[in-house]
């Protein structure tokens, strides 16, 4: 097992219960832009949040990237691809732009629309971008890009730190795709 | 108990000012920011008159943000202003804010590229800076290492220089065409002023990693000489360099390396004639990060006045991720064994460290043990060998992150951190005091 595959396999939590704060609560009414965007909504956490809840029962990626992190950028294609592969068996990746919200229309959405169309993507617009990863996963050290896998019960099971390949994304979640659904309705 | 009762009068007591603009808030923290103005990413120098001087990043007016923290996102672009202030009576007030920066929306600086200041003994006050050479209305942008002085204890700052020359990269991402960026300064004890920067001149394509360009000034920044290049395409082009100069006239830089095996590590190179060339890069760690993303983190440098050299920097190869700390007793050959800065947090990152002249480490850093980002300190007092207990800044409920720390002459040391969207400073000598 190579250096990177062996680090890859420490950064899986396979087995960790954390689920994002305020998943007990019933999800309140979110936009309907949010729930079927046709192109980068903005979000707050507390959306977001919401959203998550909204979408339990799938699988999750959540990836974030920004238009000026190249590694960001060069792993767009493979995210697409993973959606297109296994979205009939409850894949839903999510892209979250962590760049400034004042750039969204002038430079983030053109650029999300040439390099991964088929992909869903929001811009995070909390003032303080931890509290809006915190949703997912507190102990984010700030690093992009960084996917976090979510289970069909709303629990993170792993934090891909860094550019992933394909295979890499689809290794981890393929065992997920196979649990029955923690939807609770 | 005394500490809390201490604790409790300096929450009330800046609760009491944040409505008031740069007044003292209390006898140790206070607000040096506006509360009218978004401001973030300080930077702190003690002069050898025991002078405090600050500057932070001005991201406007307070109500053209929402409130709290100033907003999340980066981005390539960033047009924000470059302030000062200055304490001549141990911190318990500070000057008026004074804008350095000339140009609205000069500099290109945030959290993660920060601006320097450093105070030579005579006095001088060196203030290092990124700068877009274009406004806002520029499709393509270009940012510049600059450097600017004063020699009236901050009153006014000369026009500010730039360091780089003019040299775009190879190719055109669309955006940032031509960066100088990342940058850092220290100030030798002989005065001399070195400014370093990372580079995109050599890029070819998208994904090269950046080089490494410096430039000195002999003089106390009076004149420049040409920039060199020190390393062309090791560094992880967005993450913050350091740089720090001992009193035996070695000049010390650190940069997170990228190693042909991928990996992004700190690493320290040394200068042994003023910064003309350096040695190979010294590891900080025999950990390995692989990772090919973007870290914006830094491995930040300090020396004592024996000459050891000892650095921080966040640590992703590990979990939990967080800071750590190393020393180098051969002039930056080699490093210790690293050690966690602050193994019980969920995170923690964004290390600051100070050497006293009593020879007293201190460590700095913010962390997340609750829901909040908070500030904490630890202090070495046999080089780094062991540290005292983790110790949580006490600062008002809510986020307080970013710090900066400098230690004076006469064995105080001080702090800046961002808080609620200003910029706060406090006087430790309880770090110093706490010796084991």
């Amino acid at each position: 097992m190579s250096t990177f595959s062996s680090h890859f396999g420490l950064l899986l939590l396979a087995g960790c219960l954390v689920t994002f704060p305020g998943a007990k609560a019933p999800p309140a009414q979110l936009r309907p832009e949010l729930l079927d965007p046709k192109t980068i909504e903005p979000i707050s956490a507390d959306e977001f949040r919401r959203l998550l809840v909204h979408r339990r029962g799938e699988v999750l990626a959540v990836n974030l990237w920004a238009t000026w992190c190249v590694p960001c950028v060069k792993e767009l294609p493979d995210l697409a691809k993973l959606q297109q592969q296994y979205r009939q068996r409850g894949l839903r990746v999510i892209a979250v732009s962590v760049d400034d919200p004042e750039e969204l229309d002038a430079r983030v959405r053109p650029f999300f629309r040439e390099r991964a169309p088929g992909l869903v993507s929001y811009l995070q617009t909390e003032p303080d971008q931890d509290k809006f990863v915190s949703v997912v996963d507190q102990a984010w050290g700030g690093v992009i890009p960084t996917t976090f896998v979510i289970n069909r019960a709303g629990s993170l099971k792993a934090s891909l730190v860094g550019r992933k390949t394909y295979e890499e994304f689809e290794a981890t979640v393929k065992p997920l795709l196979s649990e029955p659904s923690g939807k609770p309705h | 108990m005394r500490r809390k009762t201490l604790g409790l009068f300096l929450v009330a007591f800046f609760g009491l000012a944040t409505s008031a603009s740069t007044q003292p808030t209390g006898p140790e923290l206070i607000a040096i920011s506006a509360a009218d103005r978004q401001a973030a990413s300080p930077d702190i120098a003690i002069g050898v008159d025991g002078s405090i001087n600050l500057i932070w990043v001005d991201k406007g007016p307070a109500a053209a943000r929402p409130a709290g923290p100033p907003p999340g996102g980066h981005t390539h672009k960033a047009y924000n202003d470059l302030y000062f202030a200055r304490s001549t009576d141990q911190g318990r007030t500070f000057s008026p804010p004074v804008r350095i920066t000339t140009t609205p929306g000069e500099l290109w600086g945030f959290a993660t590229s920060k601006p320097r200041i450093a105070v030579s003994k005579s006095g001088v006050i060196h203030v290092f800076y990124h700068g877009n050479r274009n406004d806002r209305s520029a499709e393509r942008q270009a940012v510049d290492a600059r450097y600017t002085r004063s020699t009236d204890g901050g009153r006014t700052f000369e026009p500010a220089r730039t360091l780089n020359t003019f040299t775009p990269k190879a190719y055109d991402d669309g955006e940032l065409n031509e960066a100088h960026c990342f940058g850092t300064m220290g100030v030798a004890p002989d005065g001399s002023v070195h400014a370093f920067w990372i580079d995109t001149r050599h890029m070819t394509k998208s994904g090269d990693n950046g080089a490494v360009y410096g430039a000195v000034s002999r003089d106390e920044g009076k004149s420049f000489e040409r920039e060199r290049l020190v390393f062309k395409d090791e560094a992880c082009p967005c993450c913050q360099l350091s740089t720090v100069a001992s009193a035996d006239g070695k000049v010390y830089l650190s940069l997170r390396s990228v190693y042909a095996d991928g990996s992004r590590d700190g690493s320290v190179a040394r200068s042994d004639d003023g910064g003309k060339t350096f040695s190979q890069r010294a590891r900080v760690s025999d950990k390995k990060w692989m990772i090919n993303g973007c870290p914006l983190k830094p491995t930040t440098l300090t020396v004592d006045k024996d000459g050891r050299v000892f650095a921080v920097w966040y640590a992703g190869e590990v979990q939990p991720a967080g800071v750590f700390f190393s020393v180098s007793e051969d002039r930056g050959k080699t490093f210790s064994r690293p050690i966690a800065a602050h193994p019980e947090a969920k995170i923690s990152d964004h290390a600051q460290i100070a050497a006293g002249p009593d020879g007293a480490i201190s460590l700095i850093w913010d962390a997340k043990v609750g829901e909040n980002r908070r500030v904490y300190w630890r202090v070495s007092n046999d080089h780094g060998k062991t540290f005292g207990p983790v110790t949580e800044l006490e600062t008002p409920a809510g986020a307080a992150d970013y710090p900066a720390i400098a230690a004076g002459p006469r064995g105080k040391t001080f702090i800046a951190l961002q808080q609620d969207g200003r910029v706060m400073f406090q006087a430790l000598p309880e770090l110093v005091a706490q010796k084991q």
